[in-house]
């Protein structure tokens, strides 16, 4: 096992003179007006019942498809570089590089044996390190494996997530700060759908310095609620961390699923629409803002719907129901989206006015979309 | 890797057996929509609760009395009495546990009380190191009835009163006498009756009994929208529990092969009965499917029509698959290195993950129950 001393050392070493810049959503934004194309990404089965990541336009014409050893999960979009790493689904230990202008694949990173990936994974403003998720399974802790795009996506050490069964995470604009979901669940890879730790489990939203792996700040709901796993994050406009979760308690329980928060404010529950909370059946799968950081969206699908809300208002706008549907990614329009199903097919949806039409594609329907989707303009 | 092995293994295996049961040639599925009435699934509800879950747990809750009954006399005869008696005990309440391990909803899943009851799959050796522990202080005050109940839910359950009952193997050295294991035992034995009466209870008295809940679904029952609601709970009490037996009452204990076995891994591996509990857990989940009476979730599969080859093949697929398993003639953590048996157990496993895959697809599609690309999978 890496020892931190020298992988505190190493980081600081690697990331001197490396300057934080905010990525988002100016960026995004300048790169669409710049006539860029939009791409969405995401992991799928295909009818054959193999594993693939795709890239596809938003009227669904694939632009690529690269075969994967086992089922993905979800995918880290490098800042510079039309570049995207697409991890295993948990407890996998593969992650594929990908070049998406040329929609081929580059290489592959390998988790360490004694580590597997959780899924889930950000790159620093500058690009060029890559913070995964991790399993250290023997100790029972989670961590962040910290990876160097420049130098062949060499692991170069790993931080500590502060908590067991590291989810999602993001980066805040200030460039140091990462956001990790902690679901508080252990599992082993040998029983990968096994939760060890139900009655005891301790989630929370940690803030992470990068450079030195130490506990910025932590974000934990009332001890009655111990059993909401705090999984999936989304990034809004300044810095507003959106959490969805599920819930690992008794089916009949009223519990909120999706929480807002940001700095040093308290934890805004989204919980105000109780019929939509309660159809989504204790269980979110991906949250995601749109392109202005302003309007959430977070799909269940076990409720088979998306639910969508004004952040800053802190007020539910509008549902739209699609069976099966995960993947969620912010459309180029403010309050647009494109949602996608483990059915097939994929819609596109207005908030605002609670729409969605479904998008024509053969390429679209003839997939089993896996849980999550992004957009990136290249 | 060695698990991406072991799971490559176990693909080629169940592709085989999937072919075997003629599993890969298209299946005659309609894709009419709602054949099955919101009355077919209550029919089948209500007499499963009634004829399956209710005597199940009833079962239950006489087991683990008369355990509770079998330490109390154990404390009474301190130092006399062997430990057959214990043993016996024992086997009765993990007998009744195991025809109910699959039924986790409603009032199970309150209070923790599943996990209470039996927290497993842990290491062992977790167990043996909380129960030397509580042996150790040796305090009364933590062991009364209410203060037990709020203790750590490893040392709760069954896998602790295991670990008390074999203690010349498990606390080889650590045995504090026989007032310390018997008054741990009794508090033990007392906290599994509560726990199983209180399911007992809830499911079919009080102002709100879950039965009642199970069977008059609607916007207003927190569990329950529709009758198809709830059957989902009972399709994946048998999906779940297929997939337990698979991913953790067998693949880690066989390994890929019989140097690689993980005897130690087998549920109970002090009583030695590992096998015997699959066994059970089988023998509940086709009386799931097939209903107690006539009336189970097989019903359904029938009334939808959709697919005629699946309720054939599903008894077919039981049917073998428990005859393989009865066909073991040793406990489970001998058998996965026994050149006669370990084919046996892998073949086992191989029928356990076909059933399950069989159950994922065409039962889920033939009782109309959403099982999503993304809905079953906690990720």
């Amino acid at each position: 096992m890496p020892s931190m001393e020298i992988d505190r050392r190493t980081l600081l070493a690697l990331l001197a003179g490396g300057a934080a810049w905010p990525l988002w959503p100016a960026r995004l934004r300048a790169a669409a007006q710049q006539g860029h194309k939009r791409l969405y990404l995401s992991a799928r089965a295909a009818e054959d019942g193999s594993f693939r990541i795709s890239g596809f336009s938003e009227t669904g014409a694939p632009a690529f498809d690269l075969a994967l050893p086992g089922r993905g999960h979800s995918l880290a979009v490098r800042p510079s570089g039309g570049e995207a790493v697409f991890f295993a689904r948990r407890p996998g230990a593969f992650a594929k590089v990908v070049d998406l202008r040329g929609g081929k694949l580059l290489r592959e990173i390998a988790a360490p044996e004694d580590r597997h990936f959780y899924g889930h994974g950000v790159f620093s403003a500058g690009g060029r390190m890559l913070y995964a998720p991790e399993n250290d399974f023997a100790a029972g802790r989670g961590v962040l494996g910290v990876y160097d795009a420049t130098a062949g996506y060499a692991r170069v050490g790993e931080l500590p997530s502060h908590g067991a069964g590291p989810h999602d995470v993001k980066l805040l604009s200030d460039g140091t700060t990462l956001a990790v979901a902690n679901g508080g669940i252990q599992t082993r890879p040998d029983l990968p759908r096994v939760k060890l730790n139900v009655p005891t489990m301790a989630p929370s939203l940690a803030y992470i310095d990068r450079r030195d792996g130490s506990l910025l700040q932590e974000v934990k709901l009332a001890p009655e609620l111990h059993q909401l796993s705090i999984r999936h994050l989304a990034l809004g406009a300044e810095d507003r961390v959106a959490v969805a979760m599920q819930y690992e308690g008794p089916k009949g329980d009223t519990v909120p699923l999706v929480f807002t928060h940001r700095g040093r404010e308290q934890a805004q529950i989204l919980d105000d629409m109780p019929s939509v909370t309660k159809a989504m059946d204790h269980y979110c799968g991906s949250t995601v803002f749109d392109v202005e950081g302003r309007v959430l969206a977070v799909s269940s699908p076990r409720g088979g719907l998306v639910a969508f809300w004004d952040v800053s208002a802190g007020k539910f706008l509008s549902k739209i129901e699609f069976p099966d549907v995960c993947g969620i990614a912010p459309a180029g329009k403010p309050g647009s989206f494109i949602a996608s199903s483990g059915r097939g097919g994929a819609l596109e949806v207005d908030a605002r006015r609670g729409s969605s039409r479904r998008i024509v594609s053969d390429f679209l329907e003839s997939a089993r979309w896996d849980n999550h989707m992004a957009a990136v303009e290249i | 890797m060695k698990e991406r092995t072991l799971i490559h293994v176990l693909l080629r295996q169940v592709f085989s057996l999937l072919l075997a049961f003629s599993l890969l040639l298209p299946a005659q599925v309609s894709l009419a929509e709602n054949a099955l009435s919101e009355e077919a699934y209550a029919e089948v509800n209500a007499a499963l609760a009634e004829s399956h879950v209710l005597p199940r747990y009833r079962n239950f809750a006489e087991a683990a009395a008369k355990f509770a009954e079998v330490t109390e006399d154990f404390c009474k005869a301190s130092g006399q009495s062997d430990d057959g008696a214990l043993q016996a005990g024992f086997d009765e309440v993990m007998d009744a546990w195991m025809g109910v391990q699959h039924l986790r909803f409603g009032p199970a899943e309150l209070f923790l009380r599943a996990y209470r009851i039996a927290f497993w799959p842990q290491a062992q050796g977790r167990f043996v190191e909380l129960v030397g522990d509580l042996l150790s202080q040796n305090d009364p005050a933590r062991l009364t009835e209410e203060s037990f109940g709020t203790a750590g839910v490893a040392v709760q359950g069954l896998p602790a009163a295991e670990v008390l009952i074999y203690s010349e193997a498990a606390l080889d050295g650590q045995r504090q006498g026989e007032v310390g294991r018997c008054n741990l035992l009794r508090a033990i034995g007392r906290n599994l009756s509560v726990i199983a009466s209180d399911i007992r209870r809830d499911w079919e008295e009080g102002a709100e009994p879950f039965l009642a809940t199970l069977k008059q679904p609607g916007p207003d029952n927190p569990y329950f929208a529709t009758h198809q609601d709830a059957t989902l709970v009972f399709f994946k009490s048998l999906h779940d529990q297929l997939q337990l037996i698979a991913d953790a009452k067998l693949k880690p204990v066989v390994g890929v092969s019989a140097e690689t076995a993980e005897p130690k891994l087998v549920e109970t591996p002090l009583a030695k009965r590992a096998l015997r509990n699959i066994l059970l857990n089988l023998e509940a989940l086709q009386a799931l499917y097939h209903g107690e009476d006539g009336s189970g979730l097989s019903q359904l599969v029938a009334a939808s029509g959709s697919d005629a080859d699946l309720d054939p093949l599903m008894r077919k697929a039981f049917d073998q698959t428990l005859a393989n398993a009865r066909s073991i003639d040793q406990p489970l953590a001998e058998a996965v290195a026994d050149p006669a048996n370990r084919p046996k157990v892998e073949k086992l496993l191989t029928q356990v993950l076909a059933l399950k895959q069989i159950v994922k697809t065409r039962v889920a599609q033939a009782l109309e129950v959403s099982v999503g690309f993304n809905a079953l999978d906690g990720d």
